[in-house]
């Protein structure tokens, strides 16, 4: 049996990236919910990264029943395989490696223009996504 | 003495008033000419009781 | 009586002038006129200070100065007491003059100081046997009684520019009381009617001596009379209060015409602010709903191909039928990997290893997985139910957030409109006014309730003495030592019930003459003869002016027809009392016009006919019209001029 991975890391030198969007764009967000949000945006460009320098930034047991899901489902998706359900470690490794992608566009998305208009924008593209065929 | 003027329509209000009671005309005349003479404060309690008197003579004698 | 002549020595501008007021037309109107500072208004002045001792139309200027003529004192040197002297000749029905003579003594006792050293004041007469008589004080004072009354001497001692606030200072009780005493009304009531009452009420204490009952029903009756007379006081008192609360709320009224409440508006705007603070965080709340939602639905929008392909492996694992797995998958590799079985603890041959990889290609899925996958089937499917309802529940967001975006702009643009309406207002003062009419308000609302209490113990209280007279003339009747005084008593009843009816009828005449002739002298004097339709006095005299089109418009006319009405009610107020007084005009035309001037003229005209008229004008008002009208009519006419050092004016005729 493999060893169980206990915490979810991001790379060191960007979490000031973090601490930059806390107040603009993750008001009220915990760590965790940044975090599977820069997954799902990673995800949605087909970006992965990998860390260089980890630093952990939530623990695995902050995990809910629906945060360990999003995590298969990116892990099954980017495996295309089921079997990698049975590595933890990898689940967490390719969430990492989407939410450092993701991290970095959101910033770079929000810095090129007003804060207000990141959340236009994203609501734009999300209503377009769910357009019949685009899915 | 100046004989002060009187508002015609208080003299012949009364007359109308007292209609054929010519005593009565007189008496409310002659107690308004005295008014009149005495404005202000003066001894008119006498000079009333005088004048009740007189006319009250008249009318006895006219019975 | 008139106006004989007025000499005037050392009093203010005036060191020595006279001016006498011949009747020599058909008219007894007669006119001085003078620029303003040539003493106009101190002939005015110099008649009231001669008659009642004081200056009542003095000006600001004037006030700080002595009444003495500076010039006099300045010139007496060595002898520092002056005397100033003003006399009124009065003119009698029957030619016999009444000599009004009011002296005073000034003594400069500095350079600076000038003090006044006494006053006299006597009146001069020839008596019925034709004795010339002098008399002093209150004698004297009696005599200016009878030529004009102090206390109703603004109907015949005029300011004209003052008249519009006649109005405004004289309630319908005031006007009443000067009706009584120009009419010599008050003849009947204060003095005959009181007096009258006073010597019945001696006679019944008389007859209450002889018996007890007549004493004890005597009594009973100035008991309830004194209890009538006060309620009758506090009514009076009450109408008083409600007719000043009432003048006090028109005026008010007026300033406030047109005017926006904005107490009102202020308490709108305060609820506005309010809102906003409200409607603002509420705003802010939203849109952060909105953000979280966008975070937290939106994810699983980002991430539905994910959700989308695992729901589609689940779908494909259970049609294969490969959920569950016949054997654990993990058990198998764990087996091949160690060498041995886990089960019974033997170690697995070659061949067995290689039967356990053929069963391990045939099973497709782990325990592990399976169950995971089976996990997450419901939960799968309900994030995808959550993200059809994705733009839906934007939507909601969106709109609520527009209606508080809408809420917003609303309350602001109501609140500049609002900032718009006051700016234009001295708020403060406008406050004060609504305030203040509030006031008198809720003292006109509570006096006519208290009014009420007042006019229910009147009623009974006159049923209380109704029935204590009726007691007390029965006891008066049975007693028989009392049969004299019973004459005397019924006399005097019914002569004070006489004075009484004659009252009340001439007050009613009265009214409706002054009524009648308001009416008829207002529609000589003005011009806007088409605007206004009537004129009508109340029983209580309260003046009311009726517009055309049927409102009352007493408070919205201009102050000229203001005047005009004031002086059409005085010039009324002479005819219907027949008071023969003289009527004198400072400035009576400054605010009218000159084409409406000549109607003014005409009707001083036919008035001066009966009564001597004195005007006092300044050049500007003698105009064109009033000259064409005036100029060949009047019996005196006079101007005033003022010497080059200003210190002295002259009279000259004209």
């Amino acid at each position: 049996m493999t060893k169980q991975p206990d915490r979810l890391s991001i790379e060191k030198s960007e979490r000031k990236l973090y601490d930059n969007l806390d107040n603009e764009i993750f008001a009220g967000k915990t760590r965790k919910e940044q975090f599977l949000f820069a997954l799902a945006v990673g995800f949605k460009h087909k970006l992965k990264r990998p860390l260089e320098t980890r630093e952990g930034v939530f623990l695995a047991k902050d995990l809910h029943p629906e945060d360990q899901m999003i995590l298969d489902v990116v892990a099954i998706y980017d495996t295309g395989s089921i079997d990698v359900l049975t590595n933890q470690q990898q689940v967490f490794n390719i969430a990492e490696e989407y939410a450092h992608a993701g991290i970095r566009l959101i910033y770079d998305n929000v810095n090129s223009g007003q804060p207000g208009s990141y959340f236009k924008k994203m609501e734009l593209d999300l209503i377009g996504m769910l357009k019949p065929g685009n899915n | 003495m100046n004989k002060i003027k009187i508002n015609e329509q208080i003299l012949d209000g009364i007359n109308k008033q007292c209609g054929n009671d010519l005593v009565a005309e007189k008496f409310l005349t002659e107690l308004i000419y005295e008014e009149a003479e005495h404005p202000g404060q003066w001894k008119w309690k006498e000079a009333y009781k005088g004048i009740i008197e007189k006319y009250l003579a008249i009318l006895e004698a006219e019975k | 009586m008139r106006i004989k002549r007025l000499i005037i020595k050392n009093y203010r501008q005036f060191k020595q002038a006279e001016i006498s007021f011949p009747k020599r037309h058909d008219t007894d109107l007669h006119f001085i006129i003078g620029t303003n500072g040539t003493g106009k208004t101190n002939i005015l002045n110099a008649i009231n200070w001669c008659l009642y001792g004081d200056e009542p139309h003095l000006s600001k200027e004037s006030q700080t100065l002595p009444l003495i003529n500076l010039k006099t004192v300045d010139k007496k040197g060595s002898e520092r007491e002056s005397e100033m002297a003003i006399e009124v000749w009065a003119e009698a029905e029957d030619h016999n003059l009444i000599y009004f003579i009011r002296k005073a003594k000034f003594l400069k006792t500095t350079s600076l100081e000038i003090e006044r050293q006494g006053e006299t004041f006597e009146v001069r007469y020839v008596d019925e046997l034709g004795n010339t008589k002098i008399v002093q004080d209150e004698s004297a004072d009696v005599w200016v009684e009878r030529f004009v009354p102090k206390n109703i001497r603004e109907f015949f001692f005029f300011d004209g520019e003052r008249l519009d606030h006649y109005f405004k200072e004289a309630t319908g009780q005031n006007i009443r009381h000067a009706v009584f005493q120009i009419s010599q009304l008050d003849l009947l009531e204060n003095c005959i009617e009181r007096k009258l009452q006073g010597i019945l009420d001696d006679l019944r204490k008389e007859a209450g001596k002889a018996n007890p009952k007549i004493e004890s029903a005597r009594t009973e009756l100035e008991r309830l009379k004194v209890l009538y007379e006060d309620f009758k006081k506090r009514f009076a008192d009450f109408e008083g209060q409600i007719a000043i609360a009432k003048s006090n709320i028109c005026e008010y009224d007026e300033k406030l015409k047109g005017v926006p409440d904005i107490i009102k508006l202020e308490e709108e705007r305060e609820h506005n602010i309010e809102g906003l603070k409200n409607t603002k965080e509420l705003l802010v709340t939203k849109q952060n709903e909105k953000k979280s939602y966008l975070l937290d639905a939106g994810k699983l929008v980002l991430l539905l191909p994910a959700i989308n392909n695992t729901i589609k492996v689940i779908l494909e694992k259970k049609n294969n039928k490969d959920f569950p797995p016949p054997i654990d998958k993990k058990v198998l590799e764990d087996v091949v990997q160690s060498g041995t079985c886990i089960i019974c603890g033997q170690k697995v041959d070659e061949d067995s290893k290689k039967k356990i990889n053929e069963m391990l290609l045939g099973i497709k899925t782990s325990s592990d997985s399976a169950i995971k996958l089976v996990q997450m089937e419901i939960p799968l499917n309900n994030f995808l139910e959550d993200t059809t309802h994705f733009k839906e529940q934007l939507d909601n967001y969106s709109q609520e957030i527009a209606q508080l975006e809408k809420l917003l702009s609303n309350l602001t643009e109501r609140n500049n409109q609002i900032d718009k309406i006051m700016s234009g207002y001295n708020e403060d003062l406008v406050r004060e006014w609504y305030s203040e009419r509030s006031k008198f308000e809720d003292i006109r609302d509570k006096c006519q309730i208290d009014i009420g209490g007042f006019q229910v113990n009147i009623q009974r209280t006159e049923g209380e003495l109704s029935e204590a007279q009726k007691v007390l003339d029965d006891e008066l009747g049975k007693e028989i030592k009392v049969k004299e005084l019973n004459k005397k008593l019924a006399f005097c009843e019914k002569s004070l019930e006489i004075a009484r009816l004659t009252r009340e009828r001439i007050m009613k005449e009265t009214r409706e003459k002054i009524e009648n002739e308001t009416r008829r002298q207002f529609f000589n004097l003005i011009w806007k003869r088409e605007t206004f339709e009537n004129i009508k006095i109340n029983e209580d005299y309260s003046i009311h002016l009726f517009h055309k089109l049927g409102f009352e418009c007493l408070g919205s006319v201009s102050a000229g027809e203001r005047e005009m009405l004031a002086l059409s009610f005085t010039l009324a107020l002479h005819k219907a009392s027949g008071f023969d007084s003289p009527i004198l005009i400072d400035t009576p035309v400054a605010r009218i016009s000159d084409i409406n001037r000549t109607n003014f003229g005409n009707v001083l005209c036919e008035v001066s006919t009966t009564k001597q008229i004195v005007l006092l004008l300044t050049p500007n008002e003698y105009s064109e019209e009033l000259r064409t009208v005036l100029g060949g009519r009047a019996s005196g006419r006079y101007k005033l001029i003022l010497s080059s050092d200003e210190t002295e004016a002259k009279v000259e005729v004209m």
